[in-house]
């Protein structure tokens, strides 16, 4: 019998994704996979006992007092469990505890200016990064004489496969930052 | 008194109106909490996120300053300005209690 057994899930969690995380990371628990390290595209779990621990994300930008917030976290009996990209990463149990003292956010506008922090201080640098990849796109089309036919080819479905990819995910963040925004404001 | 303050703060979310409220005496985030709690029979619960996002703009706003760290809980006080809104918002309820019936 091992105690430590692990397990590793590579599941992908865009920038709206931050409350579905939380859900899967409580929902892992409960079946007695404890977060050990969460990284951008994997979720490092360590095996426990099936429990009632509730995980939620918060996301605060340009923390100068960090200490300071992860003590007022655990003041309220969060444990903090890991940060990627900005984001960190809450527990507790939550047995006996109250609806209102499952939450991290206690009003609908509190919640709002969470999700304000990620669109400006991520999506947009994602943006910038993307007018970017248009412009090298737009060098690489004006200057393709000058390239063998094959090696053109080669790179305009790379360039192409890089949009595509970008258009999706910047289509699937605006999908689901309008839905989380239509859950807090009704 | 700033217009730009008024018109954030008033009419007050009773988050913010609660966190000024306790603030005339130097308090860290998670007293707020336990005495807001306690004052309104647990009907009023302000969790981790909101409090430390309300503190950190209401600093930025200059309605309650940083007073000192006590085992790294930061305490603040209400500032000058603070105590300003948090007047009109006072005078604003005092109003609405007396104009549905109340002495």
């Amino acid at each position: 019998m091992s105690d430590n057994a692990r397990l590793t899930t590579h599941k992908i969690f865009l920038l709206p994704d931050y409350e579905k995380e939380g859900e899967y990371l409580t929902k892992m628990h409960s079946v007695g996979w404890k977060l050990e390290k969460a990284c951008a595209y994997s979720q490092h779990f360590v095996k426990c006992e099936p429990e009632n621990v509730v995980y939620k994300l918060d996301y605060v930008a340009n923390k100068v007092d960090y200490p300071e917030y992860i003590k007022m976290y655990a003041d309220y009996g969060w444990e903090h469990c890991g940060r990627v990209a900005g984001f960190d990463y809450f527990r507790r149990n939550a047995d006996g505890l109250s609806e209102k003292e499952m939450e991290i956010f206690s009003d609908p506008q509190s919640k709002l200016n969470m999700m304000k922090r990620v669109i400006v201080t991520r999506m947009i640098p994602l943006l910038i990064l993307f007018i970017l990849v248009l412009v090298n796109i737009y060098l690489f089309v004006i200057n393709s004489t000058r390239f063998d036919v094959n090696m053109v080819i080669f790179i305009s479905l790379l360039y192409l496969f890089v949009f595509v990819l970008y258009i999706s995910v910047f289509i699937y963040c605006i999908r689901g930052f309008r839905k989380l925004k239509k859950k807090y404001t009704e | 008194m700033n217009d730009r303050l008024k018109r954030v703060y008033i009419p007050m979310s009773e988050t913010a109106f609660y966190i000024l409220f306790c603030l005339r005496e130097e308090m860290h985030g998670y007293s707020i909490t336990q005495k807001v709690k306690a004052m309104t029979d647990g009907e009023v619960v302000i969790t981790a996120g909101t409090m430390y996002g309300s503190l950190s703009k209401m600093e930025k706003d200059g309605l309650i300053r940083f007073v000192r760290e006590e085992e790294k809980r930061k305490l603040y006080v209400i500032t000058e300005t603070g105590e300003e809104i948090l007047g009109i918002e006072i005078a604003r309820i005092k109003r609405l209690y007396r104009n549905v019936g109340g002495k």
